[in-house]
């Protein structure tokens, strides 16, 4: 098996930061099967992050819809009504008011929907297609075909798998019988296994083999049963005999590890090293990892320990329910996500918490389908061949939305950028100087409601902070990379952006390797420009511009080259710093801006040309970047207010650095740092992604 | 699009065996009114202004990325036939010199060419190679129908070209470096 998801994880947002705590911490504190399930999954007892059992409806059941029979697939919905599952008409359906979840897997957010120009012709949004096609394992990032066995795991990206693709995954592991001997308790015996590089793991092993023996040889002359024995009863050998045994706990959570991954026909054991970290257990964490949506990075974690320890089918039925919330806050055009503790003045006259809708969809439609274990969900993709998910959409009852919902919401959003440092981060002897942050980075959106600003989420972001970059003189410099203070507006949202690189971009990461028709070719790297997840703008982005008044009635727009975007490299939301942008994970990117236009009077453009080109030299042979289109536009009337906070601002200086500062411990050839270009291009990126 | 093609011939005027320098390129060609998609920013504040077409295909050279930020939007041009199961990419060179198109394991022929593909079905990565000339690496899109007019370079002339010198010079610094 081989997945094509790229070299940088962590872990995901499922409902937005509330649902990202959920799934990193899941499990901490529920009760873990003591012994290997085997066939895997045939504990569903006891689960991380379990949801309460969806109430089954029953009688009365006033949503419930007659059986339909006959329907074009397009008029068919599923409602389990008293356990059984029927079809019903969705047209019905939606007349009843209930809301239809598409369980297709052609199903896309709304974002990237095809719109129609003024005079009807079809404004194609192209990325919809390889969307579709990456989430469903039927193409790669170009919308070519995959390799047999070939997977996309890239939820951690901001796409989810398709229903299908989970269809699978449930079937496979259900069938799937262990290693007899694999063992849980073993495994999260230790919160972290260590792990180094080829070489270093060798030098580990053998010095661990080797006080293995002189504290054995310890242990018997000394005539003691145990080496904690020994530990207790010599203390100068008592740190030694606490890291071996750290170290053999570890050892053995590792070949539980490898059984595990096995199991899970991830890891072929003939090609792996026993007790070795190596390149086919590597790559097998990395992709247990990403289909998983833990933020390890190849690192075996906690989270990561406690992953392997699920049993399959609980890992299916998390993720089936982090596609399930996915689907469901885009179907109920929702955005509270449990992430704001806020309230609101209800037309009662009393205040009302903003609900978690993402919960409360979720167990709706969870109800609606008849699931609430991983069996119910074996059972149901059981039921459904494949060409079902062509279709299948689930009729279901959502939360009547909160009083301020209306089609033209008064959105505003607020970025407050927490701690900032504008001191440069080393001393006069270059030695680096820690710069805490206490708050960091926060997104948060809120609707003006009864003269009120009322709080729908709040999620981590990033600020710009200090950056390597390369100089016009051709060497490397820190330069802080800072993001613009104060009001601005979105006018602009894009589905599918492209990013431009400037031209001071390392011209390496321009080409790569990568199977065409059947032969391994150099071509040029479009991953970082787009469009596509690996844009460095992400799935989707809003451009904050200045807005100022210009004459009688006239409007004008400053861009700064600043924006709020997806982002692909989910670790630097965990803490790093961008180039200036605000970065978002990719699936709350997505879910922001489809409810931003879905509740904001708002034109579509449609795709915009770009027409650019950039021809270069790498290793004696041309390389076009041809980039025919800047991405899929949405214009925003009135734009949207966003608001960047200046945030607490530590240490000495008051206001950043301009231009270039020399890195410690280089040598420059010219006596002075050149002048730092201050265009708006060079804050948008500057050779590495915004 | 003829003007497109027009430009294409015009630029693909470099010969690969010349060795003198090559004239920077020049930049497409867009309808009249319509502003470069590349043009260099106006100074801050942009004032916004209504939306524009640009034929497919019509790509510049573009110094920097300062239509990334602030330069107006333009609409594609609308297609001829939008609902076509097929689209077809042309793809020019210099007609002296007949270049081979190789995509992966396929040469799909000489230039001039005309490419069929099923709409929407992926990025063609494509090399084109001619005796004395360096290898073309470009992408043929298959979202639309498109003409791409390729300036093939001769084998003395990288040194012309983005990269060249920073190639050279980072192989410089790393020698130097390795006398210390």
């Amino acid at each position: 098996m081989w997945a094509r998801s790229p070299g940088r994880l962590a872990e995901i947002a499922i409902r937005g930061a509330a649902g990202l705590l959920a799934v990193a911490g899941c499990g901490c504190s529920s009760p873990i099967p003591m012994s290997a399930p085997t066939p895997a999954g045939g504990d569903g007892g006891s689960v991380a992050a379990r949801p309460p059992a969806p109430r089954r409806p029953s009688a009365p059941d006033p949503d419930a819809l007659p059986p339909a029979a006959g329907l074009p697939p397009e008029r068919r919905a599923i409602q389990v009504v008293d356990g059984e599952e029927r079809v019903v008409d969705a047209d019905v359906a939606r007349a009843r008011g209930l809301t239809l979840v598409e369980l297709g897997d052609d199903w896309a957010p709304a974002i990237f929907d095809d719109g129609v120009g003024p005079d009807g012709a079809v404004l194609p949004n192209r990325y919809r297609a390889t969307l579709t096609g990456l989430a469903a394992d039927r193409t790669d990032g170009d919308g070519q075909p995959l390799a047999a066995g070939e997977k996309n795991y890239l939820e951690l990206y901001g796409i989810p798998p398709a229903p299908s693709v989970l269809r699978a995954r449930f079937l496979a592991d259900a069938q799937r019988v262990c290693d007899p001997t694999f063992d849980v308790t073993r495994l999260l015996s230790v919160d972290e296994i260590t792990s180094w590089g080829a070489t270093t793991e060798q030098k580990e092993l053998a010095k661990h083999r080797a006080r293995a023996a002189k504290l054995e040889a310890a242990r018997q002359k000394a005539g003691l049963d145990t080496l904690e024995a020994l530990g207790d009863a010599d203390a100068r050998l008592a740190k030694e005999v606490r890291a071996h045994l750290k170290m053999e706990a570890e050892r053995a959570s590792f070949a539980e590890v490898e059984k595990r991954l096995a199991c899970e026909g991830l890891m072929d054991p003939a090609k792996h090293k026993a007790g070795s970290y190596d390149t086919e257990m590597r790559t097998a964490t990395f992709n247990f990892q990403q289909k998983h949506a833990v933020m390890d990075q190849t690192d075996l974690k906690r989270a990561t320990l406690e992953a392997l320890a699920r049993p399959m089918l609980e890992n299916d039925f998390l993720a089936l329910r982090r596609v399930l919330v996915e689907r469901a806050m885009h179907a109920g055009r929702f955005i509270e996500d449990g992430s704001s503790t806020a309230s609101y003045p209800g037309a009662d006259g009393k205040r009302h918490p903003v609900p978690d809708l993402a919960s409360a969809v979720e167990q709706a439609l969870l109800a609606r389908m008849g699931i609430g274990t991983p069996e119910d969900a074996l059972a149901f993709f059981r039921r459904h061949p494949a060409q079902d998910f062509r279709w299948l959409r689930v009729a279901v009852r959502f939360p009547a939305p909160p009083e301020y919902y209306g089609p033209e919401m008064r959105l505003e959003a607020e970025i407050d950028r927490g701690d900032v440092w504008y001191d440069f981060p080393f001393d006069a002897a270059g030695v680096r100087q820690p710069q805490p942050r206490e708050r960091f980075p926060a997104f948060s959106l809120y609707v003006r409601w009864r003269g009120e600003r009322v709080l729908l989420a709040r999620w981590r972001t990033t600020i710009g902070g200090w950056r390597a970059e390369l100089a016009a003189d051709g060497q490397e410099y820190y330069r802080y990379k800072g993001s613009d203070v104060g009001p601005r507006v979105w006018r602009h949202i894009v589905a599918a952006p492209v990013w431009i690189p400037p031209l001071s971009s390392p011209l390496g990461s321009m080409v790569k390797e990568k199977r065409v028709n059947g032969a391994f070719v150099k071509v040029t790297n479009y991953d970082e420009v787009g469009p596509g997840y690996l844009s460095a703008y992400g799935l989707a982005a809003a451009i904050h511009v200045e807005m100022h008044k210009s004459g009688a009635n006239g409007v004008t727009y400053f861009d700064n080259g600043i924006r709020t975007h997806g982002s692909f490299d989910y670790t630097s939301l965990r803490g790093r710093f961008s180039h200036g942008c605000h970065r978002l994970y990719n699936n709350l990117a997505v879910r922001l801006f489809t409810f931003v236009l879905q509740h904001h009077r708002a034109r579509t453009l449609g795709p915009i040309a770009l027409g650019f080109k950039r021809t270069f030299w790498w290793k004696g042979e041309v390389f076009e970047m041809r980039l025919p289109s800047r991405g899929f536009y949405y214009e925003l009337d009135p734009p949207v207010p966003i608001d960047v906070l200046e945030g607490h601002v530590k240490g000495t200086r008051q206001k950043p650095i301009a231009g270039y500062v020399r890195k410690p411990g280089v040598s420059y050839a010219s006596a002075r740092p050149p002048a730092a270009p201050n265009t708006p291009e060079s804050r948008a990126g500057a050779g590495a992604e915004p | 699009m003829t003007r497109a093609v027009l430009l294409g011939t015009c630029v693909a005027l470099g010969a690969c065996a010349r060795s003198a320098p090559v004239p920077a390129p020049a930049a497409a060609p867009v309808p009249a009114g319509a502003p470069a998609a590349a043009a260099a920013p106006e100074p801050p504040p942009v004032e916004a202004k209504p939306l524009t077409t640009i034929p497919a295909g019509a790509a510049s050279e573009s110094p920097d990325a300062s239509d990334q930020v602030a330069g107006p939007l333009v609409q594609e041009s609308p297609e001829r036939d939008p609902k076509s199961e097929t689209v077809t990419i042309k793809i020019i060179t210099e007609s002296r010199r007949p270049a081979h198109v190789v995509w992966g394991r396929k040469d799909l022929g000489v230039t001039p060419l005309e490419i069929t593909r099923p709409r929407g079905s992926g990025p063609l990565d494509l090399v084109v190679v001619a005796p004395g000339c360096l290898p073309l690496h470009t992408r043929a899109f298959t979202d639309r129908d498109d003409t791409i007019a390729l300036r093939l370079y001769g084998e003395s002339e990288g040194p012309s070209l983005l990269g060249y010198h920073a190639e050279a010079q980072s192989k410089d610094v790393k020698g130097r470096q390795g006398r210390r």
